[in-house]
């Protein structure tokens, strides 16, 4: 016991890893309340985060467990929590407050069937909306998206450093099927894992503006009990924290909160190609969608159908500019995922018909069989 | 202005002067007496957070010169948890209002008091929604008029301390915001105690509350308060729901001195896991254990993609096996494998299933619609799973429990008693061992060195060696059924 980072080969479930991956990452505040199929990562987090010193802590409902983490974060921990669809969307407020606040923190939403209760231990990919506008108002936050339980890991730690780095909360849009699949997973030695922590406050304490930026709009954080004695609320607030209730203060700092991920979207963007170079189709996906998309294109490329796939690691945000140039060199764009048309809305958005854009939709509960992918992906290529 | 020192001024925002709260209104006051008391208990002050939600009482976070924290509506509580846990050195005092704390926050509020969190709370109680406009709510006291019950609310208030006591709240206090004394010194006698430590200020609000209950002013309710007040040593809870006509009692209703949550994790977690600290901040040094996990397998075995699915009923240890063969071939063999259960409300009852893929190559579709071998260990799961078996599939099952019939041509079948070979062992729980050990015989996709370490990592400590013997009877038992066959 006493071991952070469990160096070596594993066989791990997506759940699992995602767990081993936050405490790799440093996280050691949990905060949750049970919900299929994400309860893996609570159970392995109440067992392991006390053998490290840290805190898990079953909170009453998902709000609690939202604001706890928001509030652990302002605290100085690297906080998370986990939660499927509905737990999702009762924390989106306070999800808000974490924009508004600038408080890093990761939400591990493990996708299931939806809306309302739906299929509770089977695989969506239907929260991609709720991820960037489930809270209300305008924002921009990160979310990644792993399609394997190397991934849940590997991610996990990016996520942890995306939230630090930009003082957003990170959502980390998993699913029921990567969850609840064991594959090999890798754990690198401690010091090969690079962690980011924020910014903290370091000037002097007296007139110390806790929301003044520089340019990249990222504030200095004053962990609370560092002696700053800042004021930090979900109202409007200028550069001191003290609310200011002006349509001229709003138009200082909402425009910021956006800016501060549009601007440094480049910096923040990942994205996988396969087979892409002489592409006339390309298939955009993410998450466990990924690994049916490269089945698809690998057994294409062997009937000599010039398929590719653009596969989304941070599906927020999104990859404007690839989506752009990419649609200037392709006949098609089809997009694949676990819901009726989410990302497509964003393809068909970026893309403004430059080339053409399909959905191969799935309402969800299994993932797309790679037959009737590459059947409609057929049709696709005779039709364009 | 500028001559004109808040006395608390060392602990008071006076660049945030003058403040939100309409004449009369008792939530000032009682800021003061908090930061008055706050000053006296001669702490580090900077180690002091005050969290508030949304409304009236709730601005109270940013008028404190101290980290304050304005937060979502019914939150705080909630919130200042999660603060408190991630740094343990901080005192984290809620302050906010009735509808804040015990109706739209009811819920966190009660589940702080049940595990004694270490938190002060003081609870401003005006009785109504002031910042929206004087609404009832859950506090409200039956027959008074607000802008929505303006014919009398016919609800029964929440009797808070009643409340607060049930839940299992260590220090419980109410006052009113007529009782300056009495609240300085419940907050020092708070700041004594650790657990969830609630005070309850019943407070003035005139413009809002008072206006349309016959006490327009703030005088009037200090008035009413004094008057309507029964200080008493060790009062009932069951007396302190506030009615109008009744006397509202006031005093310390619990001082129990439980353990607060902090302590309780410490006693039940240290001895467990060793550490001496438990803090969300990571500040916590941990001595490093030497635990390792298998290196990476340098040269691995080639196989072609194998897909297996396994079925039987609970408690046979389907899970297990596939477990093992995942390991085996992810961990020993350095080759991939994907393994997944049957995950669903089916999977419950009855006969249910886990699959594993192993393959040289990377592998992209993670289920399995044709097993290329499919192993049995009981009839339910043959009749279950029968219509996936097609020609070429090659099937093991317990010879004993699963007669199979009625299989397509070109399907191989290799049997072997395997529960009754487990008995024989010792124990028929191994049945699923014996099993592996007569599939490691007759097939190659797995090596029987990375089968047998994954088998000894997968099993409970101590019974390694008896599972290996299970493993042994079955491997035997593939390899003479193999001999006959050659």
């Amino acid at each position: 016991m006493g071991k952070d980072v469990l160096t070596g080969v594993h066989f791990m479930s997506g759940n699992h890893a995602c767990a081993e991956g936050a405490i790799a990452a440093g996280c050691r505040y949990y905060a949750g309340y049970p919900i299929t199929p994400s309860n893996e990562i609570a159970e392995r987090m109440s067992w392991r985060l006390p053998q490290v010193g840290g805190i898990y802590i079953q909170m009453e409902d998902e709000i609690a467990s939202m604001a706890a983490i928001v509030g652990a974060s302002w605290g100085g921990a690297k906080s998370m929590t986990a939660t499927s669809g509905p737990g999702f969307s009762l924390m989106q407020e306070n999800l808000g407050l974490a924009v508004m606040t600038e408080a890093p923190c990761v939400i591990v939403d493990v996708q299931r069937g939806s809306p309302s209760t739906g299929l509770p231990t089977l695989v969506a990919q239907a929260d991609v909306m709720q991820a960037r506008w489930g809270s209300h108002g305008d924002y921009a936050t990160i979310s990644i998206s792993p399609s394997s339980p190397q991934e849940c890991f590997d991610f996990m730690i990016k996520a942890f450093n995306l939230a630090e780095t930009w003082r957003v909360p990170v959502v980390m849009l998993s699913d029921e099927s990567i969850a609840h699949l064991s594959e090999r997973v890798v754990i690198p030695e401690k010091k090969d894992i690079k962690t980011v922590f924020r910014k903290v406050a370091t000037g002097p304490k007296e007139g110390f503006l806790p929301f003044k930026v520089g340019d990249d709009l990222v504030p200095e954080m004053p962990i609370a009990g560092t002696g700053y004695r800042v004021h930090v609320t979900g109202l409007t607030h200028d550069e001191r924290g003290y609310p200011d209730l002006s349509h001229r203060m709003h138009e200082q700092l909402v425009p910021r909160l956006v800016n501060k991920i549009k601007q440094n979207a480049e910096k923040i963007i990942e994205y996988e190609e396969f087979m892409i170079d002489d592409a006339e189709i390309v298939l955009i996906t993410f998450g466990v969608s990924t690994r049916i998309c490269r089945a698809v294109v690998k057994r294409a490329r062997m009937d000599g159908l010039k398929l590719g796939m653009l596969r989304l690691i941070t599906v927020w945000p999104f990859p404007e500019q690839r989506v752009i140039e990419l649609s200037k060199q392709v006949k098609a764009m089809v997009t694949v995922e676990i819901n009726l048309g989410q990302l497509a809305l964003e393809v068909e958005r970026v893309v403004k018909g430059r080339c053409e854009t399909y959905l191969i939709p799935n309402a969800g509960g299994e993932v797309h069989e790679p037959d009737m992918v590459y059947a409609r992906v057929k049709e696709i290529a005779q039709n364009s | 202005m500028s001559e004109i020192k808040h006395p608390s001024g060392k602990l008071v925002r006076e660049d945030r002067m003058p403040h939100i709260f309409c004449p009369g209104c008792g939530i000032g006051g009682t800021i003061s007496n908090i930061a008055e008391a706050l000053l006296e208990s001669g702490q580090d002050l900077d180690k002091f957070t005050v969290v508030s939600g949304i409304g009236c009482s709730g601005r109270a976070a940013g008028y404190f010169k101290l980290d304050g924290f304005h937060t979502t509506h019914g939150r705080a509580v909630a919130y200042a948890t999660g603060q408190k846990l991630a740094n343990p050195d901080l005192n984290v005092i809620v302050f906010s209002g009735d509808g804040d704390l015990t109706t739209i926050g009811g819920n966190h509020l009660i589940h702080a008091a049940r595990r004694n969190m270490d938190l002060i709370v003081i609870c401003i109680n005006n009785f109504n929604y002031g910042m929206t406009g004087g609404q009832m709510g859950g506090t409200t006291p039956t027959l008074t008029k607000t802008t929505t019950s303006v014919y009398g609310n016919f609800e029964t208030p929440f009797n808070v301390p009643l409340l607060m006591t049930a839940c299992g709240a260590n220090y419980v206090a109410r006052w009113t915001s007529a009782h300056s004394h009495y609240i300085k010194k419940s907050f020092h006698e708070a700041l004594e105690r650790e657990g969830f430590r609630f005070i309850e200020v019943i407070s003035a609000c005139p413009i809002n509350w008072g206006r349309r209950n016959k006490m327009r002013t703030g005088i009037d309710l200090v008035k009413f308060f004094l008057n309507q007040t029964v200080v008493k040593e060790n009062p009932d809870p069951q007396d302190a729901v506030i009615q109008m006509d009744t006397p509202i009692l006031c005093g310390v209703f619990a001082d129990k001195g439980r353990p607060g949550l902090l302590r309780s994790m410490h006693e039940v977690l240290s001895p467990k896991v060793k550490v001496e600290k438990f803090r969300g901040d990571g500040k916590v040094e941990v001595p490093e254990t030497k635990e390792e996990a298998p290196e990476i397998v340098s040269s691995p075995k080639k196989v072609e993609q194998v897909k297996i699915k396994l079925g039987g009923l609970g408690g046979q240890g389907i899970a297990l096996l596939g477990l093992i063969m995942g390991r085996a071939t992810c961990i020993f063999d350095g080759n991939e494998a994907v393994y997944s259960q049957e995950y669903g409300a089916e999977a419950r009852g009855g006969a249910s299933a886990s699959s594993v893929i192993i393959s040289s190559e990377k592998i992209d579709y993670p289920y399995i619609k044709v097993p290329d071998v499919m192993v049995l260990m009981a009839q339910a799961a043959f009749r279950k799973y029968k219509s996936e078996i097609q020609p070429g599939c090659t099937l093991f099952i317990d010879k004993d429990l699963v007669k199979p019939e009625d299989l397509p041509e070109d399907v191989k079948v290799y049997a072997v008693p395997a529960t009754r070979m487990a008995e024989e062992v010792g124990r028929k729980v191994v049945a699923n061992i014996v099993m592996l050990g007569f599939i490691s015989a007759l097939t190659d996709y797995i090596s029987l060195d990375a089968v047998q370490s994954a088998l000894k990592m997968s099993v409970p400590k101590g019974t390694e060696e008896f599972n290996l013997k299970a493993f042994q009877a079955g491997y035997e038992y593939g390899e003479k059924l193999k001999k006959e066959e050659a």
